[in-house]
């Protein structure tokens, strides 16, 4: 963990930065004096939330919903939580951003954390890695790594977030024997809310949380508001294609289709699914950026960007929600009011 | 060196427009467009947000620019919402039409909008939001 302070304009800010999910961390605060305390408590924040939610931990209580072969689980209030938000998000989106793609993830290739998929690809690149034998110390989803991609023969429509059942009484979730949850479209995003809006309350200052691009804000926002950069590819440095806009309350999110990517067999893959095929979305959108009331709203919008492609645009102009979304072909569209300035145009 | 052709389409809403139809400048000619309630899903909506009111304006923008590679066109999902930019040496736009998104029936979105619309800044960021996430 390390903190240093920055300015915006004549606000000083203090930040903070770790790792966590394989991602990074920062954590923004309009009080200086309260980063530390508040570091510690963001940390400790997402460890719940990982040894909850995470589908890469074998001791997680998804991974126990997902493995308990069609009997209900009892689950604890924080992962309920989360599980309401993933079913909230496929509601508002009449499915389209589905919390039972983790079969079809499966099935894509996408069994591991994402670095472990890079090294997998790695690997196979050099011929290295394909009859050694599985690492007894690696984590329960990675044993097994080596075996063969398992084809587009075995994609399927996923099963669909109408099946999971919740107990709220009983605190019980049971999803039928085969169908794996995965909320990796709404977890860094509810993660980040949670925290922002808590860290806020506490300290009494504004508040950004950003893991991994999944952006919350709370609090009162420094005057000039915060300059969050939407970016366009992998590249996130300030010269790098994307824009910067300056975002006063709410959520900030973008998706994209070209730099969480891998390989299966000889095609590459991502990891946002079409519920209705159970396959990697065609690229229509490269990424989409949204700025809404919440990171979750933000990151709902545009996950469905990226699964509907041009048929969601009626979707989300209707939520009012600002939006930057860039083609394939790099053509860039605004929608509700996102700011187009001279860079957009450039 | 190849040019690259940039388009920026921006929709936004009309206050004083009940028109369905929006008029697009751009360098290729007409594109339309006739989606579902929902967001593009095959299954009927189920209660998902819709656009209600004024229909959107939409402006089109060419900016040719000479750095870098020209991408090419690539739509594999149907209908786009902007025409494919035509890689010629011409840099001046000419009109075209292109068919806003329908209105659809009133619903309450369940995706709300900030309360405060994000602005332009010169400030450099101090976070950024991207598609390379991990975990």
């Amino acid at each position: 963990m390390s903190a240093s302070t920055l300015w915006i304009a004549d606000d000083p800010i203090a930040k903070a930065v770790f790792p966590v999910w394989g991602g990074t961390a920062e954590l923004l605060l309009t009080e200086p004096s309260a980063i530390e305390e508040a570091e510690r408590s963001l940390a400790a924040d997402l460890a719940a939330v990982g040894a909850a939610c995470s589908r890469f931990r074998s001791d997680s209580e998804l991974s126990a919903v997902n493995a308990a072969a069609g009997k209900p689980v009892a689950v604890s209030p924080l992962f309920l939580d989360f599980l309401t938000v993933a079913l909230g998000a496929a509601a508002a989106t009449a499915g389209a951003v589905d919390p039972t793609c983790g079969s079809a993830l499966v099935a894509l290739g996408y069994d591991r954390d994402y670095g472990l998929l890079r090294e997998r690809d790695a690997r196979r690149d050099s011929g290295s890695g394909r009859h050694r034998a599985p690492d007894p110390s690696a984590p329960a989803a990675v044993v097994g790594a080596l075996a063969p991609d398992p084809g587009a023969s075995a994609l399927r429509p996923v099963a669909g977030w109408r099946v999971v059942e919740v107990d709220e009484a009983h605190s019980t979730v049971r999803v039928p024997d085969g169908v794996l949850l995965d909320f990796g479209a709404t977890a860094k995003a509810r993660a980040a809310d949670r925290a922002a809006h808590r860290l806020a309350a506490e300290f009494g200052c504004g508040v950004l949380v950003n893991l991994s691009g999944d952006i919350s804000i709370a609090g009162r926002a420094p005057s000039e508001g915060w300059p969050v950069r939407a970016a366009d590819g992998a590249l996130t440095g300030p010269d790098d294609p994307g824009q910067t806009v300056a975002v006063y309350d709410g959520g900030v999110a973008t998706s994209g289709t070209t730099t969480r990517t891998w390989r299966q067999g000889d095609r590459t893959v991502h990891h946002i699914v079409v519920p209705e095929t159970g396959d990697t979305a065609p690229v229509h959108w490269q990424t989409a950026s949204a700025i809404a009331a919440s990171c979750v709203d933000a990151n709902t919008l545009t996950t469905a960007a990226i699964v509907r492609g041009a048929r969601a645009l009626p979707f989300l102009f209707g939520t009012g929600c600002p939006m930057r979304l860039v083609g394939a072909d790099g053509g860039i569209t605004l929608l509700s009011g996102w700011p187009t300035d001279e860079e957009t145009l450039r | 060196m190849a040019a690259t052709f940039v388009f920026t389409t921006v929709i936004s809403r009309s206050a004083h427009s009940d028109d369905t139809s929006a008029t697009t400048t751009g360098s290729s000619g007409t594109a339309q467009q006739n989606p579902p309630a929902s967001p593009g899903a095959p299954a009927p909506s189920n209660g998902a947000a819709a656009p209600s009111g004024p229909a959107p304006s939409a402006a089109l923008v060419t900016k040719p620019t000479t750095s870098g590679t020209a991408s090419s066109p690539k739509s594999t999902s149907g209908s786009t919402a902007a025409p494919a930019p035509h890689p010629t040496s011409s840099a001046a736009p000419v009109a075209g039409t292109t068919h806003a998104p329908q209105p659809q029936p009133s619903t309450t979105p369940a995706v709300k909008p900030p309360v405060t619309q994000p602005t332009t800044t010169s400030a450099p960021p101090v976070a950024t939001t991207s598609s390379s996430k991990h975990g």
